[in-house]
């Protein structure tokens, strides 16, 4: 793992000024996807290990880094689905002919990916999917339509989530390695979003797509077990980005409120200014040591369930929280058109929803509580 | 007591109730009766994990095997720490 390029690239990262934000997050960069990607930030994983997760810690620390550098949230959203989806799945799940054909240009960035798990009528109802795979001789059939694809419209490969029937047989949901090359997928229809714009989300159109048995990731009918853990994954790197955000807007409100003068003083001079920014900081400790020890638990022998949907919570509401805050304390100008914190705001929003709806997980660790419903 | 008399212990104890632990067969198929649900296999994985120190967040398990008490047994005496795998 090379520190040094993963330095340097923060350093890059640190260059425009305010002014440009909103123009940089207007769309996907191939140029800083390239960039980020020669940091090495996808190679994170690769001393993941079985019982160490060396590799996870690092890509935590990283995601947070990137977080509190880059102003643009879609980037690394979009780098977050890379690195759960594909390089993750394919780590902790595939056969070695898989990783061995695969792992390398998703590790280097050179391919991006995926998962397709969400369609019209299976949102949080996950198993109410309609996709299939049906075993014919040795390929799979898959067969359905995805929606809310993050990195669909450029991805050359995605994790397919699908019902699979085996000799008439329903299986459950198995994951599939698809090339987006092959005959039968569409992923050219973008789902154009209010927020996260730097961040591709499309649909995904499966249509008798032949997928060989040797791209079933795991074993059949272990779909939902890795996507539980894939869920994890993402959700521990995903919400350490949203702590390095959150430091990030912490840190500009500071600025502001230092420099911005009324009553003949600095606002934050004012506790109920200064209040609102310490709001956020303790968010950010308390989210950040909950990330924390999450990573170091997570390869024991704990079910982390409800401290993972627990963070997730936490973070993704005190994220809304704190960009509501940052647009508090700049006034006027934090409304401005201009001013990257309303596009903050889009972006942060989604957090309740993704990676398992913030209603849903609620209920989750109530019904892991015991709670009878 | 052997794996198998502790799984059907947990099992009964914590999601069938109303049968007793002795009159669970070892080969009922627990996610056709409604035993095991996407949730309670979560919790049963979290037992196996604290109970025998099994990193189950860390390594691949075949669904199949949770279907059955002697199934989880043979998973559990085949992940626990100082198994031979
Ligand atoms: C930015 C973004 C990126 C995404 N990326 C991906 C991706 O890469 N891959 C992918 O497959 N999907 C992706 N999704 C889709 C995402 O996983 C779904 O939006 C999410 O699962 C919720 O499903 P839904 O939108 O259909 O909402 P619904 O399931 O219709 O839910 C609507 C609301 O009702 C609530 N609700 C529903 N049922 C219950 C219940 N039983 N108890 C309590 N509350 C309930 C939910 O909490 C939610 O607030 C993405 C979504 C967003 C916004």
């Amino acid at each position: 793992m090379d520190e040094e390029q993963w330095s340097m690239f923060m350093k890059e990262l640190r260059g425009p000024g305010e002014e440009e934000e909103p123009e940089l997050r207007k769309g996907f960069s191939l140029d800083l996807w390239g960039r980020l990607s020669e940091s090495g930030l996808f190679a994170s994983l690769s001393d993941m290990g079985r019982d160490g997760g060396a590799g996870l810690k690092t890509a935590v620390r990283r995601v947070r880094e990137l977080g509190r550098t880059s102003p643009d949230r879609g980037l690394t959203f979009s780098a977050v689905t890379q690195l759960a989806s594909t390089v993750y799945c394919l780590r902790g799940f595939a056969s070695k002919e898989l990783q061995e054909r695969y792992l390398p240009a998703a590790e280097a960035g050179t391919a991006i990916g995926g998962h397709a798990i969400t369609e019209a009528a299976a949102g949080s109802d996950v198993m109410n999917m309609a996709t299939t795979a049906t075993l014919r001789g040795d390929t799979y059939v898959l067969d359905g339509t995805k929606r809310f694809i993050t990195n669909a419209p450029v991805a050359s490969t995605l994790v397919v989530y699908a019902k699979t029937v085996e000799d008439g047989e329903e299986k459950g949901l198995s994951a599939f390695l698809v090339e987006t090359a092959w005959p039968g997928v569409d992923t050219s229809r973008a789902m154009p979003t209010a927020g996260l714009r730097s961040s591709p989300i499309g649909e995904v159109l499966l249509e008798e797509v032949e997928v060989p048995t040797s791209h079933r990731i795991g074993y059949s009918g272990a779909g939902l077990l890795i996507l539980d853990q894939v869920m994890k994954r993402e959700i521990l790197l995903a919400f350490a980005g949203n702590i390095g955000e959150m430091e990030r807007l912490v840190q500009r409100s500071v600025d502001h409120v230092n420099e911005r003068e009324q009553f003949g003083t600095s606002i934050g001079s004012n506790q109920l200014v200064a209040n609102r920014i310490v709001e956020s900081q303790i968010a950010i400790e308390l989210g950040g040591a909950l990330i924390e020890s999450i990573a170091d638990r997570i390869d024991g022998f704990d079910e982390m369930t409800i401290p993972i949907a627990a963070a997730k919570i936490f973070i993704s509401e005190a994220n809304v929280a704190s960009v509501l805050n940052a647009i508090q304390v700049h006034g006027g100008n934090g409304y401005l058109e201009t001013s990257p914190l309303p596009i903050d705001l889009m972006d942060a929003l989604p957090g309740a929803i993704y990676s398992g709806s913030n209603d849903l997980l609620r209920t989750k660790i109530a019904t892991m509580l015991g709670i009878v419903n | 007591m052997s794996t198998i008399n502790e799984v059907k212990d947990y099992i009964t104890e914590k999601f069938a109730k109303d049968i007793s632990s002795e009159d669970l067969p070892s080969d009922i198929d627990l996610n056709a009766t409604g035993i095991l649900t996407s949730v309670s296999t979560v919790q049963l994985l979290g037992w196996c994990g604290r109970t025998y120190r099994i990193p189950i967040n860390s390594i691949p398990i075949d669904p199949d095997v949770l279907k059955t008490p002697e199934g989880i047994a043979k998973f559990i005496d085949s992940h626990r720490v100082g198994a031979d795998k």
